[in-house]
C-alpha cells in the first residue's frame, strides 16, 4: 500500500490548538510572520525547552514524518528531536526512540530510552553535523523515518533529500514508564521539541518549524522523503452556493476570519445536503514547483453528541464536483477538518490556473433530524 | 430553546396514596439537543512540491534486498496469453485474453556481490519475494509479488570488454500493482 497522509500541520492557520503540550516542556511554539518557509507564518521554537506533540490518526507501524527548519546556531541547542512513541508521553519519561541534532555535542544521534530507567536515554548512533545542516538560518527539510514493525527496524534522516543516518536495529517503541519494549507497536505520537542545555538561557530565537506531515504504512519501503510546502488560499467571494445559515452578513464573510473567531461568526446547517463555496485568493506557484494536491480545511464543529451530523469538504470546477469523505466534526473548533484532492474534479492534475478557477467549500452530511 | 434544537421528552407517572386520598403527577422530562453544525472558518492548502534532481528510474527490490544499483537494464514484461477462439463455421481469426505471464530481465555489470543475491539462488532454485518499481519522478508504480525464481542466470565474460550478468526472473501470481507519489 502507498503512504497515507494522516496529517499535515500548518502555522497557516494561527492557531496552537491542534498541538498538544503535555510533554513537560516549559512552552509550546508561538505563531510567528517573521519567517515562513511558504505562506505567511511558522512555528517558532524560542523557550527552554520548547515542543510539542502531535496524535497520529489510524497508528501504523511504519512512519514518516516530513518538516522544514530554520536554525540560528547549534553551538549550545538541541534542536530538531523528534521522537515517536507508542503512547502520548512526555519526551523526557522514557516512552520514546527518537533521533536529534545535537549541537551540544556536535552530532546526530539515534536515542533510546534506557530500559527500566525513567528520564535516561542512551545513545545508539552518531555521526558528526555535516555542514550542511549547520547552515543557520536557512530552512533546511528534514526527513525521519521510523519502522517500528520488526527487530530489525529502520531509523532514518534526511536533510535536504540527502541520506544522513541509516541506522538499522531494534526500533521498538517502549511501554509507558516501565521501558519494556514493546514489539510490533504503530507509533501513535510525534513529538519534535528543542532545548538549550545551558541553564538560565533559551532556544535562540531564531529557530522556526514549518510545513509538518506525517504519514503512515504497512508495508512501504524506505526510498527519500519529499519535500513539501503549504501556500494558503483565504475565502474572498461568493461562489455558486450558500445554502447554510449565516449568523449575520453573508456566508462568506462569516467563515473568511484567520484565525478563526470560534462563534462570533459563522454559518450554520441544520439540514443535510447544504452546500457553501466560495472564490478564494490567488495562489502564485513559484518557479519550477508543482502543486501535488489542493486541501480544502475547516473549522467546524457540531453541537450534538451524536455523531450523525457529518460533515464533508469540496471541490467545484464549474462543471463537477469533488467530494471528500464524511467527516464527523468535533464538538469544538480546537482541530480542522480537512480533505486532501491530488486531483481536480475532472481527475486531472492540479495547475496554478485552475486551482484559482476552483470553488472550495463544504457540505452537510447525514442526519439532521 | 434554540432554533435548532430536538426535543426527546419522557412522560412518568407517580402515584401517590396517603390518608383515604389519591394523587397522581405527570412528570415531563425535555432533552435539549442540536443536530447542527456551525462552520466558523475556511482555508485552502496548496501544497507544492520543490524541483528536484530525481531523474527518471526503474528499479528491483529481490528478498528484501535493493539490487537497483547492480543493474543498468530493468525490463519487466506483463504477457496475457492469447487464445485461439474460434469455430469451424468462423470466418475470421479471434482471440481471448488467457492468464498474464510476468517476467523481469535484469542486467548489470557483473560483480561478487550480485553474484552472492542472484547467482547463487538460482543454483539453488530458491523461491524469493520480489518488487519492481518504476519512478518517473511524479508517482512511483510497484509491482510486487510474493514468489519469484531465477528462470535464467548468465555471466558473460568476453576477452575484451566488461564482465556482465543477467537474468530472467519469474513470477507466480497476479501479484500487487500499486501508485503513489514520487
Amino acid at each position: 500500500m502507498a503512504w497515507t497522509r494522516v496529517y499535515q500541520l500548518t502555522a497557516e492557520h494561527r492557531v496552537l490548538t491542534d498541538l498538544d503540550n503535555q510533554g513537560g516542556a516549559t512552552q509550546q511554539p508561538t505563531i510567528s510572520s517573521a519567517q515562513a518557509h511558504a505562506g505567511t507564518y511558522s512555528y517558532l521554537l524560542n523557550g527552554q525547552p520548547v515542543a510539542f506533540g502531535i496524535t497520529i490518526p489510524t497508528p501504523r507501524s511504519r512512519v514518516r514524518v516530513g518538516y522544514w527548519l530554520r536554525h540560528g546556531g547549534l553551538g549550545n541547542e538541541r534542536v530538531g528531536y523528534l521522537y515517536l512513541a507508542a503512547v502520548s508521553k512526555t519526551q523526557y519519561e522514557g516512552a520514546n526512540i527518537g533521533i536529534r541534532i545535537d549541537g551540544v555535542n556536535g552530532n546526530i544521534e539515534v536515542v533510546r530510552p534506557v530500559s527500566g530507567t525513567t528520564n535516561a536515554y542512551e545513545t545508539l548512533y552518531a555521526v558528526a553535523i555535516p555542514s550542511s545542516l549547520s547552515l543557520i538560518d536557512t530552512w533546511l527539510h528534514i526527513g525521519v523515518y521510523h519502522f517500528a514493525d520488526e527487530l530489525n527496524g529502520v531509523l532514518r534522516l534526511y536533510v535536504n533529500g540527502a541520506l544522513l543516518v541509516n541506522w538499522n536495529g531494534d526500533t521498538r517503541l517502549y511501554g509507558q514508564g516501565s521501558g519494556t519494549p514493546v514489539f510490533s507497536t504503530a507509533p501513535s505520537y510525534v513529538w519534535v521539541a528543542g532545548a538549550y542545555l545551558g541553564s538560565g538561557n533559551n532556544l535562540d530565537a531564531s529557530t522556526y518549524v514549518d510545513d509538518f506531515y506525517i504519514e503512515t504504512s504497512t508495508d512501504e519501503s524506505a526510498a527519500s522523503i519529499p519535500a513539501r510546502s503549504w501556500d494558503a488560499m483565504t475565502p474572498n467571494g461568493a461562489g455558486t452556493n450558500a445554502e447554510w445559515t449565516p449568523l449575520a452578513s453573508t456566508n462568506v464573510s462569516n467563515i473568511d476570519d484567520n484565525p478563526n473567531d470560534g462563534d462570533t461568526t459563522y454559518n450554520k446547517a441544520l439540514a443535510t445536503a447544504l452546500k457553501d463555496n466560495f472564490a478564494f485568493t490567488n495562489v502564485i506557484v513559484p518557479s519550477d514547483h508543482t502543486i501535488v494536491a489542493m486541501i480544502p480545511t475547516i473549522f467546524v464543529k457540531r453541537l450534538d453528541t451524536a455523531t450523525d451530523v457529518q460533515v464533508r469538504l469540496l471541490a467545484y470546477d464549474g462543471l463537477t464536483y469533488k467530494n471528500g469523505a464524511d467527516q464527523v466534526p468535533a464538538l469544538d473548533y480546537s482541530l480542522p477538518l480537512f480533505e486532501r484532492m491530488t486531483t481536480q474534479p475532472d481527475t486531472t492534475a492540479w495547475n496554478e490556473t485552475d486551482a484559482n478557477a476552483a470553488e472550495f467549500g463544504y457540505e452537510s452530511r447525514g442526519t439532521y433530524a | 430553546m434554540p432554533a435548532e434544537a430536538r426535543v426527546s421528552a419522557e412522560i412518568a407517572l407517580v402515584e401517590l396514596e396517603g390518608a383515604g386520598q389519591r394523587v397522581s403527577a405527570e412528570i415531563v422530562l425535555v432533552e435539549y439537543g442540536a443536530l447542527a453544525a456551525y462552520a466558523t472558518s475556511m482555508l485552502v492548502l496548496v501544497e507544492l512540491q520543490p524541483p528536484s534532481d530525481c531523474k527518471p528510474s526503474g528499479g528491483y527490490t529481490y528478498n528484501g534486498v535493493d539490487i537497483t544499483a547492480y543493474c543498468n537494464l530493468a525490463d519487466l514484461q506483463l504477457a496475457p496469453r492469447e487464445l485461439q477462439r474460434r469455430t469451424l463455421g468462423d470466418t475470421a481469426q479471434g482471440h481471448k485474453v488467457g492468464l498474464s505471464d510476468a517476467s523481469m530481465r535484469l542486467g548489470g555489470d557483473w560483480n561478487a556481490a550480485i553474484d552472492a543475491l542472484l547467482g547463487a539462488d538460482a543454483r539453488a532454485g530458491r523461491r524469493r519475494t520480489g518488487e519492481a518499481y518504476f519512478d518517473d519522478c511524479s508517482m512511483v508504480v510497484r509491482y510486487a509479488w510474493s514468489e519469484v525464481f531465477i528462470a535464467e542466470w548468465k555471466v558473460t565474460s568476453p576477452a575484451s570488454g566488461k564482465m556482465q550478468w543477467s537474468a530472467t526472473l519469474r513470477h507466480n501470481g497476479l501479484g500487487v500493482r500499486s501508485v503513489e507519489l514520487s
